[in-house]
């Protein structure tokens, strides 16, 4: 995850846009701000300040104790987590590019509740996990009753073989992930 | 435990072992089946199998209602004997005692008694000594006791004999067993120590050591106390230390206890020496009726607020039933839980899938710490007590985990001295109340109220929605309470859904609360009954 937010930010970063600053409130609020690299349109110098406002974001929730891997999508960021403070700049350039190119400011901020928020998901996530592979062990335990009772215990090695391989495969798989 | 033969398996030509039942001093009993598919005990004699084959041999023809059957005795391929017995579907005395736990009512204890007496009587009248009789030996099917486990039996010519170890259950040992002294005033003695414990729960001696309890035997008188007048004098007789005070036989026992002046459910004229009696179908049904007959009349004063206990109806389950049992119910869990949160997002209107899962996994660990609990914890046991704060206990790590699903985490804080407790718990102060709020409400939610009874496979109805109600009845009061920003109708909705999952899932079996024709209760309130009326009644 850490590997894949530095490439957001590296991807951000080729684009031209940057973080300006980055400092807690006295609420607790994580505030920062960001600005868009030059783009033709105003629509995608929005889309690339949001960007980066998300690989902002997520090198913030990475850095909680312990990390946070649920980023919210660009839609909630736009919502709940960026704000427009200063107008759209826009700007001519000359010859070879002779177009008239937009660059957004956004203002970003991330409170407590909200990395509560983000951090119970994730943990509602694993318990799905623990929940799956709990689940399945009940299942495979019936099963594995009732068909020892119905094969009168001619097959109770291979059953439990079985019983094994299946909770192995599912806890690998859903560690996985 | 466990057992030489897995299931499945024929040791035993024309026998199926179905499953190990149990293991004792001389061997593994299992329940099997034959290839026609009758249902039998089957035990392996491999452990002092030459004293046990003495003792059975006599007993193979011995045929009486009360005594649990003895088929056969066979050899298998591997030269091991085989005693294939009746298999009996019910709890044995001492599971009845251990849940009643202070004893039972005395018109129950006089017809069990009766039948033992007369089951025991009939082992002394064909020379037999049992020399283990023990309420784990005592089997009750469908209200009718029967005696087992005649691993110990000794005809009497062989009493004197010198090979006469030390076995058998302490806390029914005669005083004179440790002088080699084996005859049928043994028996007489345990019946006694029997009929003590029958109505009191518990027996006269106890200790923390073998040589304690048997030092107490030879040495200290019981305390009577806390037996019913009437049958003070009868347990001190049969308590005895001195065999040639006790009453001679079980007969002459059984006639003082039926001469007891009290209300008779049911005459059930004791069986005269060498006299056999006939199982027929208006024995089994005058009995039957005699065990179950309960009325408030027949209740002695000593005991006015004692509960009738249930006859015992269902086979005690082992360990891999209680397992298989509990996966059944824990893998119907997620799905009921999920239909139940479906239905609180309906009552709510919410559609934040957050709540929602906040609701669905505490519904899950509620039913969980319910579910689990109450299938290893027997019903009516004691330790009562001990389980509710158990059940508080639980219940604060329930808040400490929707606590810590809603994103608290521990964090490292330096802090006064004061909150130094805090610290150690890790929540940031902004948390606190809500931490306390979530930890007290389920500490008192699962505290108050006696959840493990709900899912008991023995409960009166299928479904009530009476604990439902009990869990909105507890929640309100801390949804007045607790003026928190968390949304209480979560923590509400999980303990009703809760409440109600855990009855839906878990296996019921009705308590059979057999009553008398009728016909039958009237005729017994005023006269015995006569044979012609209960033939009359029996056919219908």
């Amino acid at each position: 995850m850490r590997m894949t937010s530095l490439f957001v930010l590296l991807a951000v970063g080729v684009s031209g846009s940057r973080a300006v600053a980055g400092d807690p409130s006295e609420l607790g609020a994580y505030i920062f701000y960001v600005e868009s690299g030059w783009n033709s349109h105003e629509e995608d110098a929005r889309a690339d300040a949001l960007e980066h406002v998300r690989a902002h974001l997520m090198v913030h929730l990475q850095a909680q104790k312990p990390p946070i891997r649920s980023i919210p999508s660009i839609e909630r960021i736009e919502r709940e987590f960026a704000t427009k403070e200063l107008p759209t700049r826009s700007e001519w350039f000359p010859s070879p590019i002779n177009d008239k190119m937009f660059k957004v400011d956004l203002r970003g901020e991330i409170t407590p509740e909200q990395i509560r928020e983000l951090r119970s998901i994730d943990r509602m996530w694993w318990l799905a996990r623990m929940g799956g592979i709990g689940l399945t062990l009940m299942v495979v335990l019936v099963l594995f009753f009732r068909l020892d009772d119905w094969a009168k215990g001619r097959i109770t090695h291979w059953l439990g073989l079985g019983a094994a391989a299946i909770l192995m495969t599912t806890a690998l798989v859903l560690t996985l992930i | 435990m466990k057992f030489t033969f897995r299931s499945g398996t024929k040791p035993l030509e024309g026998f199926t072992l179905k499953r190990g039942v149990g293991q004792g001093g001389f061997g593994e009993v299992y329940l099997a089946i034959s290839d026609f598919g009758k249902e039998v005990a089957l035990k392996l004699l491999h452990k002092h199998a030459e004293i046990e084959l003495r003792g059975v041999e006599p007993c193979l023809n011995i045929k009486h209602p009360n005594l649990l059957h003895l088929y056969d005795l066979r050899k298998d391929s591997r030269g091991n004997y085989w005693l294939v017995m009746e298999y009996i579907l019910g709890d044995s005395l001492a599971g009845v005692l251990t849940r009643e736990g202070r004893g039972l009512p005395e018109s129950m204890v006089r017809e069990w008694f009766l039948a033992l007496a007369r089951a025991v009587n009939h082992l002394h009248d064909h020379g037999i000594v049992h020399r283990d009789l023990k309420p784990a030996n005592i089997f009750i099917e469908h209200g009718q006791l029967k005696v087992g486990d005649y691993g110990l039996c000794k005809t009497l010519s062989d009493s004197k004999a010198g090979n006469t170890a030390n076995i058998g259950t302490v806390h029914y040992m005669a005083p004179e067993i440790s002088r080699g002294d084996y005859n049928k005033q043994i028996d007489v003695y345990a019946c006694g120590i029997i009929l003590y414990e029958m109505l009191t729960g518990k027996p006269p001696f106890d200790g923390e050591s073998v040589g304690e309890i048997l030092m107490k035997h030879l040495t200290e008188v019981p305390d009577l106390a806390h037996i019913p007048d009437a049958y003070r004098e009868i347990v001190r007789r049969a308590l005895d230390k001195n065999p040639v005070r006790r009453y001679p036989g079980m007969l002459e026992m059984a006639q003082e206890i039926e001469a007891l002046d009290r209300p008779k459910p049911v005459i059930m004229p004791m069986t005269l020496p060498g006299d056999t009696p006939i199982q027929s179908p208006v024995y089994v049904r005058q009995e039957l009726a005699a065990t179950i007959y309960r009325s408030p009349s027949s209740s002695t004063s000593s005991s006015p607020s004692r509960s009738v206990p249930q006859i015992p109806t269902s086979i005690p389950l082992t360990m891999r039933e209680k397992v298989s049992e509990i996966a059944g119910s824990l893998a119907l869990v997620p799905v009921f839980a999920l239909a139940t949160t479906l239905i609180f997002a309906g009552l709510k209107r919410s559609q934040n899938p957050l709540e929602l899962s906040h609701v669905y996994f505490l519904t899950l660990v509620l039913c969980g710490s319910v579910l689990i609990p109450a299938k290893f914890w027997k019903p009516r046991q004691s330790g009562f007590i001990l389980r509710r704060m158990t059940m508080t206990l639980m219940g604060g790590l329930i808040g400490a985990f929707a606590f810590w699903m809603h994103g608290w985490t521990p964090q490292p804080s330096i802090g006064h001295a004061s909150e130094s407790w805090w610290n150690i718990a890790g929540v940031a102060p902004e948390g606190r109340a809500e931490f306390a709020g979530y930890v007290l409400y389920f500490a008192f939610a699962m505290g108050l109220v006696s959840w493990w009874k709900i899912p008991t496979r023995e409960r009166a109805e299928r479904f009530t929605l009476f604990p439902i109600i009990v869990a909105v009845f507890v929640g309100v009061p801390w949804m007045v309470v607790w003026r928190l920003e968390t949304p209480p109708a979560m923590v509400l909705g999980s303990l009703a859904a809760m409440a109600c999952i855990v009855q839906i899932v878990s296996p019921w079996q009705p308590i059979v609360k057999a009553v008398p024709p009728r016909k039958l209760r009237l005729t017994n309130k005023h006269t015995p009954v006569p044979q012609e009326s209960l033939s009359e009644t029996a056919t219908h």
